[in-house]
């Protein structure tokens, strides 16, 4: 249906009027002052020379000398892959968890509300002291080891936190999913209470049951929204900082870490502006490969017509 | 009304404006006058205000101490800022580049060669003499304690004066060894054939490890046994000569690998003990050897903090030459301090000479209460501090810490120190631990590394 007339749009595109532009002008300028702004300063100190040891030489242009030489630092590539190993890992796991206990959770099982409400304090927590009571948990003395120990299954405490790097990150991980999944399950769940009752009559008239169901009605259903939650856990896990530095004090040498140290330890803010671009072209790519994947106009469309 | 509706030219403005000015002008000078010739109290001095910013080691005991130096200089008003230990160095990075108002900080030798080529603290040899103290500042670094000044001197000039000094050093429970028959060791092989023994009687990680990486200190729990061992990392043209198999760096890290992975007579759950955690494990009886920061034994030994409170004792450091690794924490004033003229620095010298002088009561106060360690010779002639030791150390401290401070040695600490540790402490070591890679390759990457920074 045409709601609006060719005439009516060809008059508001010679319109003249600036009313629309000062009503979002306040908006554009909070964007502006605090996102654009920050960004674009990043981007400029970047591309000046700016170690804090030479004060000298502070504002020098070098071009992309800095990307060089981060990109060639003994770190980086490690760093880099540490943290899409992490970010993969946690994406996947607290996609693949919450949908499960969203699943369990939307059966309407007596008892379900007061799971709800308990299972959000983990999000109610400070990262940072999230990573802190994993960390305790995870400690040779720490109720994980005392529950194996006292029951046996193990002979002696296992020592998590001096395992290999690689496989402490998987610990992190476990940290990182506590924390967010209260969150995934919530959004995952309330999608899920969006599909009407018809269809799954009809899909159990079909014969469709359980996995049959799952994957032909339930899955589909929800895969605009599973796509949000793992664009917004990958944002999480690309950029977090204060979680993985309590819990494992930035040994596992993520690039947001990577950048705070080149910057207020090792004192280059060239290097950790350039770190701080890198990572954010990084976030910016899983966005637009995951809106590649569900484009905007489908997600809007079906948040507010659960089509 | 008339006044307010009256409309005043330019020219009649800037008259009145002058007439009020000459009037106030004319008023104090008559006023101040007035006050020189009937001898009236002259006007209070503004008082000078300093920013003070510290790690959160006993705030409660810098607070007394800042508020019984603000009772004697009256005119001198401190605030105090204190931040986490582990975090101190980033946040004044942050402070600095802000521009954050501060005058008078805590600085370690670690970091010093940062600040100072930043331009944001200044040498206080500079500066001291042209102020009113008490003593000439050639008469502080007469009286401290070789590797205390040599922690706080870059290119020359001495930056500060110690808020304290003290040593890595190695610390045994003399209990589990005199009840096992076993002597107090004198090398790394005598510690190793005492761990196998203790091992057999139940002990089940004689050697109590601290290498959490996030710690800045844990570096030099490590190091300085390997220095007990003779080692040096660096040329005097900062060239790592550490990499070598025969080299005493590379044998000491290759001692702890084996004694983690081969003997098992270290704790493996090193990442996670913080100096404190060793203490606990010590006092639980768990280990009988460690090296900790010498302040640590202190805490070991207070009555009532363990089972085994009491027993601890220091001993050289095994090894050949027995060296230890020693090192400074200090004062300094800021070039922001300087900026403000002389009325800060006058009083930031004041405040440093109050609480870093070699008998200021705050010294004194850190060295009873805390059995903190002093960057001076001469405290260890005073009555009240030599019994502290005893006090907090064990008997015999009091000489065991002498004879180990005399033969202390600092290290260099370039631009790119920080950096270099934070890689080895964090990548390579930690690897080499985890045996993710040898020890070999953990000292070549450092190696690599050293000359990487070195090179700019």
């Amino acid at each position: 249906m045409t709601i609006i007339s060719d005439e009516v749009k060809k008059r508001r595109r010679n319109s003249r009027e600036p009313s629309p532009y000062l009503f979002i002008l306040p908006a554009l300028l909070i964007v502006g002052f605090f996102t654009l702004y920050p960004f674009f300063y990043a981007i400029s100190m970047s591309l000046v020379k700016y170690i804090i040891y030479e004060p000298q030489s502070i504002g020098t242009f070098v071009g992309l000398r800095n990307y060089e030489g981060i990109i060639g630092s003994t770190y980086f590539i490690e760093a880099f892959i540490n943290t899409l190993i992490f970010t993969a890992i946690s994406v996947t796991i607290i996609v693949g968890v919450a949908l499960a206990l969203a699943l369990i959770l939307n059966q309407r099982l007596r008892g379900t509300n007061i799971v709800k409400a308990v299972m959000l304090i983990p999000w109610a927590i400070p990262p940072a002291a999230a990573g802190l009571i994993w960390r305790f948990m995870f400690q040779s003395f720490g109720w994980i080891n005392k529950i194996f120990v006292d029951l046996g299954i193990w002979g002696e405490p296992y020592y998590f936190l001096s395992a290999p790097r690689s496989i402490q990150v998987i610990f992190a991980v476990v940290a990182q999913m506590w924390q967010q999944l209260p969150f995934c399950i919530l959004l995952i769940l309330a999608v899920l209470q969006l599909i009407p009752n018809d269809i799954i009559d009809s899909s159990e008239l079909d014969g469709a049951t359980g996995l049959l169901r799952l994957r032909h009605v339930t899955l589909p259903y929800i895969k605009s929204a599973l796509a949000v939650v793992a664009a917004f856990q990958a944002i999480l896990a690309l950029t977090t900082y204060d979680m993985v530095y309590t819990f494992a004090g930035g040994t596992y040498g993520l690039i947001s870490y990577y950048a705070f140290a080149e910057m207020f330890q090792w004192g280059n803010f060239g290097h950790g502006a350039a770190l701080s671009v890198i990572l954010a072209i990084t976030t910016l790519l899983v966005i637009l490969i995951i809106l590649k994947i569900i484009p905007p106009e489908k997600l809007y469309k079906y948040s507010f017509t659960s089509e | 009304m008339s006044l307010v509706n009256k409309r005043y030219s330019r020219r009649e403005a800037l008259s009145t404006g002058v007439k009020v000015a000459v009037g106030v002008a004319g008023a104090a000078i008559v006023g101040g006058a007035a006050y020189v010739m009937l001898g009236l109290p002259a006007a209070t001095p503004q008082k000078v205000k300093l920013d003070f910013t510290v790690w959160n080691y006993s705030v409660e005991t810098i607070r007394d101490n800042i508020q019984k130096f603000m009772q004697q200089y009256p005119n001198i008003e401190v605030t105090l800022y204190d931040f986490n230990w582990p975090d101190y160095p980033s946040t004044m990075v942050q402070r600095f580049t802000t521009k954050t108002s501060t005058d008078v900080c805590y600085n370690g030798e670690d970091w010093l060669a940062q600040w100072a080529e930043a331009g944001w603290v200044v040498p206080l040899e500079d500066y001291w003499d042209k102020y009113t103290t008490k003593k000439k500042f050639s008469e502080y670094v007469r009286d401290m304690v070789p590797f205390a000044k040599e922690s706080m001197t870059y290119k020359g000039k001495i930056y500060g004066l110690p808020y304290y000094s003290d040593m890595f050093t190695f610390m045994y429970n003399e209990k589990i060894l005199r009840d096992n028959g076993i002597e107090v060791p004198n090398s790394w092989e005598d510690v190793l054939d005492a761990s196998l023994k203790l091992k057999e009687k139940g002990i089940r990680y004689p050697y109590i490890l601290q290498y959490q990486a996030t710690n800045p200190f844990d570096f030099y729990a490590v190091f300085s046994g390997a220095m007990g061992r003779g080692a040096r990392l660096f040329d005097e043209n900062l060239n790592p000569i550490f990499a070598s198999e025969d080299h005493p760096f590379y044998e000491h890290l290759q001692w702890i690998v084996d004694g983690i992975h081969k003997y098992k007579i270290v704790n493996p759950d090193y990442l996670a003990t913080h100096e404190t955690d060793a203490a606990k494990k010590m006092g639980a009886g768990e280990g009988a050897f460690t090296v900790l920061a010498k302040y640590m034994l202190a805490a070991m030994n207070a009555p009532g903090s363990s089972p085994n409170a009491g027993n601890f004792r220091l001993a050289l450091m095994p090894g050949k030459t027995h060296e230890a690794y020693g090192f400074a924490k200090m004062y300094n004033m800021t070039r922001m301090c300087v900026d403000r003229g002389d009325a800060a620095i006058q009083a930031a010298i004041t405040f440093i000479e109050y609480f870093g002088a070699n008998d200021s009561p705050v010294l004194k106060r850190w060295a009873v209460e805390k059995g903190l360690g002093f960057g001076f010779l001469s405290p260890y002639d005073d009555p009240d501090i030599a019994k502290s030791l005893i006090d907090y150390y064990g008997s015999g401290a009091d000489k065991s810490i002498k004879e180990q401070a005399s033969i202390a040695k600092t290290i260099p600490h370039p631009v790119w120190f920080g950096q270099w540790v934070d890689y080895s402490i964090k990548e390579a070591i930690a690897k080499a631990f985890a045996n993710e890679i040898t020890v070999k390759e953990a000292v070549d990457r450092m190696a690599r590394r050293a000359k990487e920074l070195k090179g700019g």
